[in-house]
Protein backbone atom coordinates (compact mmCIF):
# COMPACT_ATOMS: atom_id res chain seq x y z
CA UNK A 1 0.00 0.00 0.00
CA UNK A 2 1.20 3.25 -1.02
CA UNK A 3 2.95 5.33 1.96
CA UNK A 4 0.13 8.15 1.67
CA UNK A 5 -2.53 5.56 2.30
CA UNK A 6 -0.50 4.40 5.58
CA UNK A 7 -0.49 7.70 6.84
CA UNK A 8 -4.07 8.56 5.91
CA UNK A 9 -4.59 5.27 8.51
CA UNK A 10 -2.36 5.67 11.15
CA UNK A 11 -4.17 9.50 11.21
CA UNK A 12 -7.54 8.42 10.69
CA UNK A 13 -6.91 5.84 14.19
CA UNK A 14 -4.37 7.80 15.78
CA UNK A 15 -5.96 11.40 16.17
CA UNK A 16 -9.27 9.89 17.90
CA UNK A 17 -7.46 6.82 20.03
CA UNK A 18 -4.41 9.57 21.26
CA UNK A 19 -7.17 12.21 22.49
CA UNK A 20 -8.80 9.28 24.48
CA UNK A 21 -5.56 7.96 25.95
CA UNK A 22 -4.74 11.85 26.77
CA UNK A 23 -7.76 12.54 28.74
CA UNK A 24 -7.59 9.01 30.68
CA UNK A 25 -4.64 9.79 31.69
CA UNK A 26 -5.82 13.01 32.80
CA UNK A 27 -8.75 12.36 34.73
CA UNK A 28 -6.36 9.49 36.55
CA UNK A 29 -4.14 11.92 37.19
CA UNK A 30 -6.97 14.28 38.89
CA UNK A 31 -8.35 10.90 40.73
CA UNK B 1 -28.41 -29.79 6.49
CA UNK B 2 -26.23 -25.96 6.18
CA UNK B 3 -29.62 -24.03 5.43
CA UNK B 4 -30.17 -25.95 9.26
CA UNK B 5 -27.17 -25.11 10.92
CA UNK B 6 -27.70 -21.88 9.80
CA UNK B 7 -31.70 -21.68 10.71
CA UNK B 8 -30.19 -23.20 14.29
CA UNK B 9 -27.34 -20.06 15.11
CA UNK B 10 -30.52 -17.46 13.74
CA UNK B 11 -33.21 -19.09 16.12
CA UNK B 12 -30.56 -19.32 19.31
CA UNK B 13 -29.43 -15.88 18.67
CA UNK B 14 -33.40 -14.30 18.73
CA UNK B 15 -34.41 -16.42 22.03
CA UNK B 16 -31.39 -14.82 23.45
CA UNK B 17 -32.83 -11.19 22.49
CA UNK B 18 -36.35 -12.83 23.82
CA UNK B 19 -34.51 -13.53 27.49
CA UNK B 20 -33.08 -10.20 27.63
CA UNK B 21 -35.92 -8.42 27.08
CA UNK B 22 -37.97 -10.68 29.61
CA UNK B 23 -35.10 -10.16 32.04
CA UNK B 24 -35.18 -6.37 31.55
CA UNK B 25 -39.14 -6.12 31.83
CA UNK B 26 -38.54 -6.07 36.14
CA UNK B 27 -37.55 -2.17 35.48
CA UNK B 28 -39.59 -0.83 32.60
CA UNK B 29 -42.88 -0.40 34.89
CA UNK B 30 -42.12 3.67 35.10
CA UNK B 31 -40.88 6.00 32.50
CA UNK B 32 -37.60 6.39 33.61
CA UNK B 33 -37.02 2.60 33.90
CA UNK B 34 -38.78 2.35 30.54
CA UNK B 35 -36.95 5.17 29.00
CA UNK B 36 -33.35 5.81 30.58
CA UNK B 37 -32.95 2.06 32.24
CA UNK B 38 -33.11 3.83 35.87
CA UNK B 39 -30.31 5.53 34.55
CA UNK B 40 -28.27 3.11 36.08
CA UNK B 41 -25.94 1.11 33.20
CA UNK B 42 -22.15 0.60 33.33
CA UNK B 43 -19.38 1.66 31.04
CA UNK B 44 -19.03 -1.25 29.11
CA UNK B 45 -22.93 -1.74 28.14
CA UNK B 46 -23.36 2.56 26.97
CA UNK B 47 -20.11 1.85 25.06
CA UNK B 48 -20.81 -1.07 22.78
CA UNK B 49 -24.43 -0.17 22.82
CA UNK B 50 -24.34 3.68 21.26
CA UNK B 51 -21.60 2.32 18.95
CA UNK B 52 -23.95 -0.20 18.02
CA UNK B 53 -26.99 2.14 18.14
CA UNK B 54 -24.80 4.49 15.95
CA UNK B 55 -23.73 2.12 12.98
CA UNK B 56 -26.96 -0.04 11.69
CA UNK B 57 -26.50 -1.92 9.04
CA UNK B 58 -25.16 0.63 7.21
CA UNK B 59 -21.52 -0.45 8.68
CA UNK B 60 -21.90 -4.29 7.69
CA UNK B 61 -23.25 -3.45 4.32
CA UNK B 62 -22.58 -0.08 3.40
CA UNK B 63 -18.84 0.83 4.59
CA UNK B 64 -18.06 -2.66 3.41
CA UNK B 65 -19.32 -2.10 -0.04
CA UNK B 66 -17.50 0.97 0.48
CA UNK B 67 -14.34 -0.80 1.11
CA UNK B 68 -15.31 -2.66 -2.11
CA UNK B 69 -15.67 0.09 -4.44
CA UNK B 70 -13.37 2.68 -3.47
CA UNK B 71 -10.51 1.55 -1.02
CA UNK B 72 -8.44 3.12 0.87
CA UNK B 73 -10.64 6.38 0.08
CA UNK B 74 -12.80 4.94 2.54
CA UNK B 75 -10.42 5.71 5.05
CA UNK B 76 -11.67 9.29 5.18
CA UNK B 77 -14.81 7.64 7.01
CA UNK B 78 -13.01 5.57 9.59
CA UNK B 79 -11.20 8.97 10.78
CA UNK B 80 -14.69 11.31 10.72
CA UNK B 81 -16.28 8.19 13.31
CA UNK B 82 -13.50 7.90 15.29
CA UNK B 83 -12.85 11.26 15.60
CA UNK B 84 -16.41 11.92 16.34
CA UNK B 85 -17.16 9.38 18.79
CA UNK B 86 -13.73 10.22 20.79
CA UNK B 87 -14.83 13.95 21.07
CA UNK B 88 -18.64 13.26 21.82
CA UNK B 89 -17.29 10.93 24.84
CA UNK B 90 -14.12 13.13 26.20
CA UNK B 91 -16.32 16.69 25.13
CA UNK B 92 -19.97 16.13 25.30
CA UNK B 93 -20.93 13.40 27.66
CA UNK B 94 -19.31 14.78 30.92
CA UNK B 95 -21.08 18.01 31.02
CA UNK B 96 -24.05 16.66 29.44
CA UNK B 97 -24.88 14.11 31.79
CA UNK B 98 -23.96 16.92 34.68
CA UNK B 99 -27.22 18.65 33.29
CA UNK B 100 -29.47 15.69 32.79
CA UNK B 101 -29.15 14.23 36.59
CA UNK B 102 -29.58 18.56 37.70
CA UNK B 103 -32.87 18.13 35.87
CA UNK B 104 -33.65 14.91 36.12
CA UNK B 105 -34.13 14.63 32.87
CA UNK B 106 -35.09 11.25 30.78
CA UNK B 107 -35.05 12.76 27.32
CA UNK B 108 -33.00 15.11 25.12
CA UNK B 109 -35.84 17.47 25.01
CA UNK B 110 -36.32 17.62 28.44
CA UNK B 111 -33.00 18.34 28.78
CA UNK B 112 -33.29 21.45 26.28
CA UNK B 113 -36.40 23.22 28.25
CA UNK B 114 -34.71 22.67 31.13
CA UNK B 115 -31.26 24.24 29.88
CA UNK B 116 -33.38 26.79 28.44
CA UNK B 117 -36.33 27.86 30.81
CA UNK B 118 -38.54 26.95 28.11
CA UNK B 119 -42.36 27.43 29.85
CA UNK B 120 -44.14 26.80 26.43
CA UNK B 121 -42.87 23.44 25.61
CA UNK B 122 -41.44 24.18 22.26
CA UNK B 123 -38.80 22.00 22.14
CA UNK B 124 -41.10 19.55 22.74
CA UNK B 125 -43.07 19.53 20.47
CA UNK B 126 -39.81 20.39 17.66
CA UNK B 127 -38.23 17.68 18.82
CA UNK B 128 -41.46 15.32 18.54
CA UNK B 129 -42.09 16.21 15.19
CA UNK B 130 -38.66 16.01 13.75
CA UNK B 131 -38.09 12.53 15.58
CA UNK B 132 -41.13 10.66 14.61
CA UNK B 133 -40.72 11.94 10.94
CA UNK B 134 -36.93 10.60 11.14
CA UNK B 135 -37.61 7.57 12.77
CA UNK B 136 -40.42 6.76 10.84
CA UNK B 137 -37.87 6.82 7.74
CA UNK B 138 -35.27 5.69 9.26
CA UNK B 139 -37.12 2.25 10.79
CA UNK B 140 -38.45 1.65 7.57
CA UNK B 141 -35.03 1.60 5.71
CA UNK B 142 -34.12 -0.53 8.40
CA UNK B 143 -36.75 -3.05 8.49
CA UNK B 144 -36.10 -3.30 4.73
CA UNK B 145 -32.52 -4.41 5.19
CA UNK B 146 -33.79 -6.89 7.76
CA UNK B 147 -36.44 -8.23 4.89
CA UNK B 148 -33.40 -8.64 2.51
CA UNK B 149 -30.98 -10.00 5.04
CA UNK B 150 -33.39 -12.79 5.93
CA UNK B 151 -34.00 -13.45 2.24
CA UNK B 152 -30.68 -13.42 0.76
CA UNK B 153 -29.16 -15.73 3.86
CA UNK B 154 -32.50 -18.45 4.48
CA UNK B 155 -34.77 -17.53 1.41
CA UNK B 156 -37.70 -16.61 4.07
CA UNK B 157 -38.81 -13.92 1.35
CA UNK B 158 -38.39 -10.28 1.60
CA UNK B 159 -42.00 -9.57 3.14
CA UNK B 160 -41.95 -12.13 5.86
CA UNK B 161 -37.77 -11.34 7.05
CA UNK B 162 -39.40 -7.95 7.49
CA UNK B 163 -42.14 -8.85 10.10
CA UNK B 164 -39.58 -11.14 11.64
CA UNK B 165 -37.29 -8.73 12.22
CA UNK B 166 -40.09 -6.10 13.39
CA UNK B 167 -41.09 -9.00 15.76
CA UNK B 168 -38.56 -9.60 17.49
CA UNK B 169 -37.73 -6.05 18.08
CA UNK B 170 -40.47 -4.71 19.44
CA UNK B 171 -41.12 -8.27 21.64
CA UNK B 172 -37.78 -7.26 23.35
CA UNK B 173 -38.26 -3.60 23.54
CA UNK B 174 -41.68 -3.11 25.02
CA UNK B 175 -41.27 -6.28 27.60
CA UNK B 176 -37.72 -5.31 28.81
CA UNK B 177 -37.50 -1.14 27.80
CA UNK B 178 -34.24 0.68 27.33
CA UNK B 179 -32.68 -2.08 29.95
CA UNK B 180 -33.52 -4.66 27.32
CA UNK B 181 -32.69 -2.43 24.52
CA UNK B 182 -28.89 -1.39 25.87
CA UNK B 183 -28.38 -5.12 27.00
CA UNK B 184 -29.01 -6.25 23.52
CA UNK B 185 -27.28 -3.77 21.84
CA UNK B 186 -23.99 -4.70 23.50
CA UNK B 187 -23.98 -8.17 22.73
CA UNK B 188 -25.29 -6.68 18.99
CA UNK B 189 -22.09 -4.42 19.27
CA UNK B 190 -19.55 -7.62 20.28
CA UNK B 191 -20.94 -10.01 17.60
CA UNK B 192 -20.71 -7.15 15.07
CA UNK B 193 -16.85 -6.20 16.69
CA UNK B 194 -15.83 -10.13 16.58
CA UNK B 195 -17.43 -10.30 13.10
CA UNK B 196 -15.89 -7.34 11.40
CA UNK B 197 -12.16 -8.29 12.82
CA UNK B 198 -12.35 -12.03 11.70
CA UNK B 199 -13.47 -11.13 8.19
CA UNK B 200 -10.13 -9.29 6.58
CA UNK B 201 -8.33 -11.61 8.20
CA UNK B 202 -10.13 -14.69 6.30
CA UNK B 203 -10.48 -12.90 3.33
CA UNK B 204 -6.08 -12.26 3.63
CA UNK B 205 -5.47 -15.39 4.20
CA UNK B 206 -7.90 -16.41 1.08
CA UNK B 207 -6.34 -13.78 -1.26
CA UNK B 208 -2.51 -15.57 -0.36
CA UNK B 209 -1.87 -12.56 2.22
CA UNK B 210 -1.17 -8.63 2.25
CA UNK B 211 0.91 -8.38 -0.48
CA UNK B 212 -1.45 -10.55 -3.22
CA UNK B 213 -4.36 -8.02 -1.90
CA UNK B 214 -2.66 -4.87 -2.86
CA UNK B 215 -1.50 -6.37 -5.90
CA UNK B 216 -4.35 -7.33 -6.91
CA UNK B 217 -6.21 -4.19 -5.97
CA UNK B 218 -3.51 -2.36 -7.81
CA UNK B 219 -3.93 -4.18 -11.16
CA UNK B 220 -7.51 -3.77 -10.77
CA UNK B 221 -7.56 -0.03 -10.82
CA UNK B 222 -4.87 1.86 -9.09
CA UNK B 223 -7.33 4.37 -7.85
CA UNK B 224 -8.58 2.30 -5.16
CA UNK B 225 -4.89 2.32 -3.25
CA UNK B 226 -4.92 6.33 -3.43
CA UNK B 227 -6.25 8.31 -0.70
CA UNK B 228 -8.27 10.94 -3.20
CA UNK B 229 -9.54 7.90 -5.04
CA UNK B 230 -10.55 7.76 -8.65
CA UNK B 231 -11.10 11.83 -7.80
CA UNK B 232 -7.03 12.50 -7.48
CA UNK B 233 -6.60 15.78 -5.78
CA UNK B 234 -9.88 17.94 -7.42
CA UNK B 235 -12.88 19.88 -5.65
CA UNK B 236 -14.84 16.92 -6.12
CA UNK B 237 -12.52 14.55 -4.09
CA UNK B 238 -11.51 17.29 -1.30
CA UNK B 239 -15.72 17.51 -0.81
CA UNK B 240 -15.83 13.57 -1.07
CA UNK B 241 -13.49 13.43 1.91
CA UNK B 242 -14.96 16.16 3.69
CA UNK B 243 -18.21 14.13 3.59
CA UNK B 244 -16.82 11.25 5.07
CA UNK B 245 -15.45 13.00 8.10
CA UNK B 246 -18.32 14.58 8.34
CA UNK B 247 -20.38 11.58 9.18
CA UNK B 248 -18.89 11.58 12.52
CA UNK B 249 -20.86 15.10 13.47
CA UNK B 250 -23.68 13.23 14.48
CA UNK B 251 -21.84 11.30 17.05
CA UNK B 252 -21.71 14.75 19.21
CA UNK B 253 -25.40 15.35 19.31
CA UNK B 254 -27.79 12.54 18.06
CA UNK B 255 -30.45 12.15 20.56
CA UNK B 256 -29.97 8.02 20.82
CA UNK B 257 -26.62 8.69 21.30
CA UNK B 258 -27.21 11.18 23.97
CA UNK B 259 -29.52 8.98 25.56
CA UNK B 260 -27.08 6.44 26.43
CA UNK B 261 -24.73 8.76 28.42
CA UNK B 262 -28.20 10.17 30.36
CA UNK B 263 -28.36 6.45 30.88
CA UNK B 264 -24.88 5.70 32.61
CA UNK B 265 -24.67 5.05 36.44
CA UNK B 266 -22.17 7.97 36.85
CA UNK B 267 -19.66 9.86 35.76
CA UNK B 268 -16.49 7.21 36.34
CA UNK B 269 -18.47 5.01 33.92
CA UNK B 270 -18.52 8.27 31.15
CA UNK B 271 -14.83 8.23 31.39
CA UNK B 272 -14.38 4.59 31.42
CA UNK B 273 -16.84 4.11 28.44
CA UNK B 274 -14.99 6.48 26.21
CA UNK B 275 -11.89 4.15 26.08
CA UNK B 276 -13.63 1.15 25.02
CA UNK B 277 -16.31 2.82 22.55
CA UNK B 278 -13.43 4.41 20.72
CA UNK B 279 -11.51 0.84 20.39
CA UNK B 280 -14.98 -0.39 19.30
CA UNK B 281 -15.89 2.05 16.21
CA UNK B 282 -11.50 1.47 15.49
CA UNK B 283 -12.64 -2.23 15.11
CA UNK B 284 -15.62 -1.83 13.20
CA UNK B 285 -14.47 0.52 10.22
CA UNK B 286 -11.24 -0.90 10.08
CA UNK B 287 -12.53 -4.43 10.02
CA UNK B 288 -15.69 -3.10 7.26
CA UNK B 289 -13.58 -1.15 5.30
CA UNK B 290 -10.44 -4.01 5.22
CA UNK B 291 -12.91 -6.98 4.36
CA UNK B 292 -14.54 -5.16 1.82
CA UNK B 293 -11.14 -4.52 0.42
CA UNK B 294 -9.84 -8.39 0.40
CA UNK B 295 -13.47 -8.96 -0.91
CA UNK B 296 -12.68 -6.93 -4.01
CA UNK B 297 -9.59 -9.10 -4.24
CA UNK B 298 -11.85 -12.48 -4.10
CA UNK B 299 -14.74 -11.22 -6.15
CA UNK B 300 -13.91 -8.33 -8.48
CA UNK B 301 -16.93 -8.50 -10.65
CA UNK B 302 -20.07 -8.18 -8.21
CA UNK B 303 -22.71 -5.96 -9.80
CA UNK B 304 -23.84 -4.33 -6.20
CA UNK B 305 -20.68 -3.55 -3.65
CA UNK B 306 -23.27 -4.04 -0.91
CA UNK B 307 -23.74 -7.68 -1.29
CA UNK B 308 -19.70 -8.16 -0.85
CA UNK B 309 -20.43 -9.63 3.17
CA UNK B 310 -22.70 -11.77 2.47
CA UNK B 311 -21.07 -13.25 -0.51
CA UNK B 312 -17.89 -13.51 1.70
CA UNK B 313 -19.36 -15.25 4.60
CA UNK B 314 -21.32 -17.57 2.30
CA UNK B 315 -18.14 -18.41 0.31
CA UNK B 316 -15.60 -18.55 2.95
CA UNK B 317 -16.80 -19.75 5.90
CA UNK B 318 -18.47 -23.07 7.15
CA UNK B 319 -22.00 -23.04 7.50
CA UNK B 320 -22.50 -22.05 11.16
CA UNK B 321 -20.27 -19.02 10.36
CA UNK B 322 -22.55 -17.76 7.66
CA UNK B 323 -25.28 -18.12 10.46
CA UNK B 324 -23.53 -16.00 12.55
CA UNK B 325 -22.78 -13.34 10.35
CA UNK B 326 -26.59 -13.57 9.39
CA UNK B 327 -27.33 -12.80 13.03
CA UNK B 328 -24.80 -9.96 12.61
CA UNK B 329 -26.74 -8.32 9.69
CA UNK B 330 -29.67 -8.42 11.68
CA UNK B 331 -27.96 -7.43 15.10
CA UNK B 332 -26.47 -4.15 13.17
CA UNK B 333 -30.32 -3.86 11.79
CA UNK B 334 -32.04 -4.36 15.68
CA UNK B 335 -29.62 -2.41 18.00
CA UNK B 336 -30.88 0.67 15.70
CA UNK B 337 -34.06 0.28 14.94
CA UNK B 338 -34.78 -0.72 18.92
CA UNK B 339 -33.36 2.40 20.25
CA UNK B 340 -35.28 4.71 17.63
CA UNK B 341 -38.65 3.01 18.16
CA UNK B 342 -37.95 3.93 22.34
CA UNK B 343 -36.70 7.41 21.39
CA UNK B 344 -39.80 8.18 18.98
CA UNK B 345 -42.00 6.70 21.78
CA UNK B 346 -40.34 8.88 24.43
CA UNK B 347 -41.17 11.68 22.63
CA UNK B 348 -44.68 10.87 22.06
CA UNK B 349 -45.23 9.93 25.82
CA UNK B 350 -42.68 11.56 27.93
CA UNK B 351 -42.31 15.05 25.90
CA UNK B 352 -45.71 15.58 24.43
CA UNK B 353 -48.74 13.84 26.50
CA UNK B 354 -47.21 13.90 30.31
CA UNK B 355 -45.15 17.54 29.53
CA UNK B 356 -46.90 18.51 27.15
CA UNK B 357 -50.73 18.27 27.04
CA UNK B 358 -49.84 17.89 31.17
CA UNK B 359 -51.88 14.35 31.06
CA UNK B 360 -51.74 13.54 34.43
CA UNK B 361 -51.40 9.78 34.64
CA UNK B 362 -49.94 6.83 36.88
CA UNK B 363 -45.80 6.33 35.86
CA UNK B 364 -47.00 2.63 35.53
CA UNK B 365 -49.68 3.82 33.01
CA UNK B 366 -47.36 6.04 31.01
CA UNK B 367 -45.25 2.99 31.03
CA UNK B 368 -47.96 1.03 29.33
CA UNK B 369 -48.67 3.89 27.07
CA UNK B 370 -44.92 4.37 25.80
CA UNK B 371 -44.85 0.34 24.99
CA UNK B 372 -47.71 0.74 23.14
CA UNK B 373 -46.42 3.76 20.80
CA UNK B 374 -43.60 1.18 20.73
CA UNK B 375 -45.43 -0.53 18.69
CA UNK B 376 -47.37 1.83 16.73
CA UNK B 377 -44.26 3.75 15.52
CA UNK B 378 -42.54 -0.28 14.63
CA UNK B 379 -45.90 -0.91 12.76
CA UNK B 380 -45.84 2.60 10.50
CA UNK B 381 -42.41 1.67 10.03
CA UNK B 382 -43.71 -1.69 8.86
CA UNK B 383 -46.15 -0.57 6.43
CA UNK B 384 -43.74 1.64 4.55
CA UNK B 385 -41.27 -1.03 4.20
CA UNK B 386 -43.66 -2.93 2.74
CA UNK B 387 -44.09 -1.03 0.35
CA UNK B 388 -40.81 -1.60 -0.92
CA UNK B 389 -38.79 1.65 -0.62
CA UNK B 390 -35.70 -0.16 -1.29
CA UNK B 391 -33.22 2.22 -1.73
CA UNK B 392 -32.04 1.67 1.55
CA UNK B 393 -28.76 3.64 2.31
CA UNK B 394 -29.94 7.22 0.71
CA UNK B 395 -32.96 6.54 3.23
CA UNK B 396 -30.27 5.82 6.34
CA UNK B 397 -28.07 8.53 5.29
CA UNK B 398 -30.88 11.27 5.08
CA UNK B 399 -32.24 10.15 8.34
CA UNK B 400 -29.53 9.78 10.41
CA UNK B 401 -28.17 13.47 9.25
CA UNK B 402 -31.81 15.17 9.86
CA UNK B 403 -32.10 14.10 13.00
CA UNK B 404 -28.17 14.78 13.88
CA UNK B 405 -28.34 18.25 12.04
CA UNK B 406 -31.48 19.06 13.91
CA UNK B 407 -30.05 18.60 17.15
CA UNK B 408 -26.06 18.98 17.54
CA UNK B 409 -25.43 22.49 17.05
CA UNK B 410 -27.24 23.34 19.43
CA UNK B 411 -26.63 20.44 21.70
CA UNK B 412 -22.99 21.66 21.06
CA UNK B 413 -23.78 25.44 21.61
CA UNK B 414 -25.80 24.85 24.81
CA UNK B 415 -23.19 23.38 26.88
CA UNK B 416 -20.34 25.13 25.33
CA UNK B 417 -21.18 28.80 24.83
CA UNK B 418 -22.91 30.99 27.62
CA UNK B 419 -24.69 33.15 24.68
CA UNK B 420 -27.32 30.41 23.58
CA UNK B 421 -30.42 31.28 24.20
CA UNK B 422 -33.88 29.99 24.04
CA UNK B 423 -34.92 31.29 20.47
CA UNK B 424 -31.06 30.52 19.19
CA UNK B 425 -31.80 27.12 19.99
CA UNK B 426 -35.06 26.88 18.99
CA UNK B 427 -33.98 29.07 15.15
CA UNK B 428 -30.91 26.45 15.13
CA UNK B 429 -32.82 23.15 15.23
CA UNK B 430 -35.23 24.22 12.57
CA UNK B 431 -32.28 25.74 10.28
CA UNK B 432 -30.50 22.52 10.90
CA UNK B 433 -33.00 20.48 9.80
CA UNK B 434 -34.96 22.25 6.74
CA UNK B 435 -31.37 22.71 5.46
CA UNK B 436 -30.76 18.94 5.84
CA UNK B 437 -33.61 18.05 3.75
CA UNK B 438 -33.72 20.96 1.57
CA UNK B 439 -30.06 20.06 0.80
CA UNK B 440 -30.51 16.55 -0.35
CA UNK B 441 -33.72 17.61 -1.94
CA UNK B 442 -32.54 20.82 -4.40
CA UNK B 443 -29.30 21.17 -4.26
CA UNK B 444 -27.05 17.73 -3.40
CA UNK B 445 -26.56 16.48 -6.98
CA UNK B 446 -25.20 19.84 -8.17
CA UNK B 447 -22.21 20.38 -5.49
CA UNK B 448 -20.28 16.84 -5.94
CA UNK B 449 -22.76 15.02 -3.74
CA UNK B 450 -21.68 17.19 -0.93
CA UNK B 451 -22.82 15.10 1.99
CA UNK B 452 -26.06 17.13 3.64
CA UNK B 453 -24.32 16.95 7.65
CA UNK B 454 -22.26 19.37 6.53
CA UNK B 455 -24.78 22.50 5.34
CA UNK B 456 -27.22 20.92 7.51
CA UNK B 457 -24.66 21.22 11.05
CA UNK B 458 -23.19 24.82 9.70
CA UNK B 459 -26.23 26.16 8.64
CA UNK B 460 -27.87 25.22 11.88
CA UNK B 461 -24.61 25.83 13.99
CA UNK B 462 -24.56 29.41 12.33
CA UNK B 463 -28.87 30.34 12.99
CA UNK B 464 -28.24 29.23 16.44
CA UNK B 465 -25.22 31.51 17.18
CA UNK B 466 -26.77 34.66 14.79
CA UNK B 467 -30.36 34.13 16.77
CA UNK B 468 -28.26 34.28 20.28
CA UNK B 469 -26.62 37.17 19.50
CA UNK B 470 -29.28 39.36 18.73
CA UNK B 471 -31.65 37.92 21.91
CA UNK B 472 -30.49 37.85 25.83
CA UNK B 473 -29.31 34.82 27.33
CA UNK B 474 -31.10 34.06 31.08
CA UNK B 475 -28.97 35.05 33.70
CA UNK B 476 -29.59 31.90 35.63
CA UNK B 477 -28.61 29.28 32.86
CA UNK B 478 -25.64 31.53 32.53
CA UNK B 479 -24.72 31.03 35.94
CA UNK B 480 -25.35 27.29 35.80
CA UNK B 481 -22.92 26.83 33.04
CA UNK B 482 -20.41 28.40 35.14
CA UNK B 483 -21.64 26.05 37.86
CA UNK B 484 -21.56 22.52 35.41
CA UNK B 485 -18.30 23.39 34.21
CA UNK B 486 -16.46 23.80 37.76
CA UNK B 487 -18.45 20.38 38.76
CA UNK B 488 -16.93 18.35 36.41
CA UNK B 489 -13.49 20.07 36.47
CA UNK B 490 -10.95 20.31 33.23
CA UNK B 491 -10.72 17.96 30.32
CA UNK B 492 -6.82 17.68 30.13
Amino acid sequence: MPLDAWILLIVSIGLGLGLEIAFIRARRRDR
Amino acid sequence: MTSATIMGVVVGYLLILLAIGLWGGRESGDLKGYYVAGKKLPAWVIAFSSNATGESAWLLLGLTGMGYAIGVHAFWIIMGEVLGVACAWIWVARPFKEYTDRYDAITVPDYLTERFRDTTNVFRWLSAVIVLSMVMAYTAAQLTASGKAFDSFLGTGYTAGVWIGLGIVLFYTTVGGFKAVAYSDFLQGVLMLGCLLTLPVVGLAAVGGWGEMVASLNAQDPALLRPMGAYGLTLAGVISAAGSVAIGLAFLGSPQLLTRFMAARDQKQIVDGGFWAVLCVIGFDVGAVFGGMAGRTLFPRLDDPETILPMMSAELFPAFFTGIFLVVVLAAIMSTVDSLLILASSAVVRDVAQKALGWDASERTLSLMGKGVTVVIGVGGLVVALLEVRVIFDFVLFAWSGIACAFTPVVLCSLFWKGTTRSGAIWGMIAGFVTTVVWVRAFKADFYDLYEMIPGFFVGLLVCVVVSLVTEADEDAVAELDSVRDTIGPVF
